[in-house]
């Protein structure tokens, strides 16, 4: 299943000075698979893209966030954003095969 | 008065710049300043030691030629002083020294020092949509399959069609339900859930 995460990219650093979209060199996402207690990087999209995409398989809760970086030497990373979530569904048990009568006993 | 010049001050260092085993123990340099450390001078110009050192004077800016902005020190002990409150960008420092006759030295060694941009901020209004893709169950050529049909927001429970969604996967009413389906296609499931 392909996952879309739209973003909107920031126009400001923390302290408040402007933000070009010329000075963000990617928007990095994370993936928890065990309630956000530990993220992994899941990739990234560049600064002209409005949204991310990932395929997810497994059933499951997939909890997603991101950071900005931005184009500096060494780059600087923001603080998290908001954390948003998507839960793959357990495919249903399929329907158990009928059982098999054996013969029916003659009286 | 026939002043003795001062030799040129040595700036050794533009960081806190120590040894390992220093090093634990040092405050770090706060963000947006500039911590700088340097040696006295010991002697004059013309080799006579120094006895009257009065102070220090920085200088810095964000051109290496044009050091337009000035900090003194008045304290020939004091042999380190942060600057603060620096913009983004590259800053450059020298400092000289001056006796308590007002002589000032030549200047020191040119440092230079990096301020960087504040962290960005984060992206914001992050959402998650998933273009789910409908499946329509026909029958042909004896089986059943899913042909795909369209794609379906995320969340959405039922649709015009009256096909059931769960979760991720579209289902569609099965027109022949007393067909029944051994092959691949076992993600079926019943469509009451849909009225």
């Amino acid at each position: 299943m392909r996952i879309t995460i739209p973003f909107t990219l920031p126009t400001s650093r923390a302290d408040g000075t402007a933000l070009a979209a010329t000075e963000v060199a990617a928007v990095d996402f994370f993936l928890s698979t065990d309630n956000g207690l530990n993220y992994a990087s899941v990739g990234h999209a560049a600064p002209d893209q409005t949204a991310f995409t990932v395929d997810l398989t497994d059933p499951g809760t997939y909890l997603f966030r991101a950071e900005t970086v931005d184009t500096q030497i060494p780059p600087r990373s923001s603080v998290d954003s908001n954390v948003v979530s998507f839960t793959v569904p357990t495919p249903p048990l399929a329907a158990p095969s009928p059982p098999v009568l054996g013969a029916v006993g003659m009286v | 008065m026939n002043l003795k010049s001062m030799t040129g001050l040595i700036l050794i260092a533009l960081l806190w710049v120590l040894p390992a085993a220093q090093a634990q123990t040092a405050a770090p340099c706060p963000p947006l300043s500039a911590c700088l450390s340097w040696a006295a001078p010991t002697s004059n110009t013309d080799g006579s030691p120094l006895t009257t050192l009065a102070g220090y004077t920085v200088s810095y800016g964000q051109a290496a030629d044009a050091l337009v902005k000035t900090a003194v020190i008045n304290s020939p002990t004091t042999l380190g002083y942060t600057v603060s409150a620096l913009t983004p960008g590259t800053w450059y420092f020298t400092i000289d020294a001056f006796n308590t006759a007002g002589a000032h030295s030549a200047k020191s060694n040119t440092v230079s020092k990096v301020i960087p941009a504040s962290v960005p901020a984060p992206p914001t209004n992050l959402a998650i949509s998933a273009n789910l893709t409908a499946y329509t169950l026909i029958k042909a050529q004896g089986k059943l399959a899913l042909v795909p049909v369209g794609t379906i927001h995320a969340g959405v429970r039922c649709d015009a069609t009256q096909s059931v969604i769960i979760g991720s996967t579209a289902y569609y009413p099965v027109a022949e339900a007393d067909v029944t389906y051994t092959g691949t296609v076992t993600t079926v499931t019943p469509l009451a859930q849909c009225s």
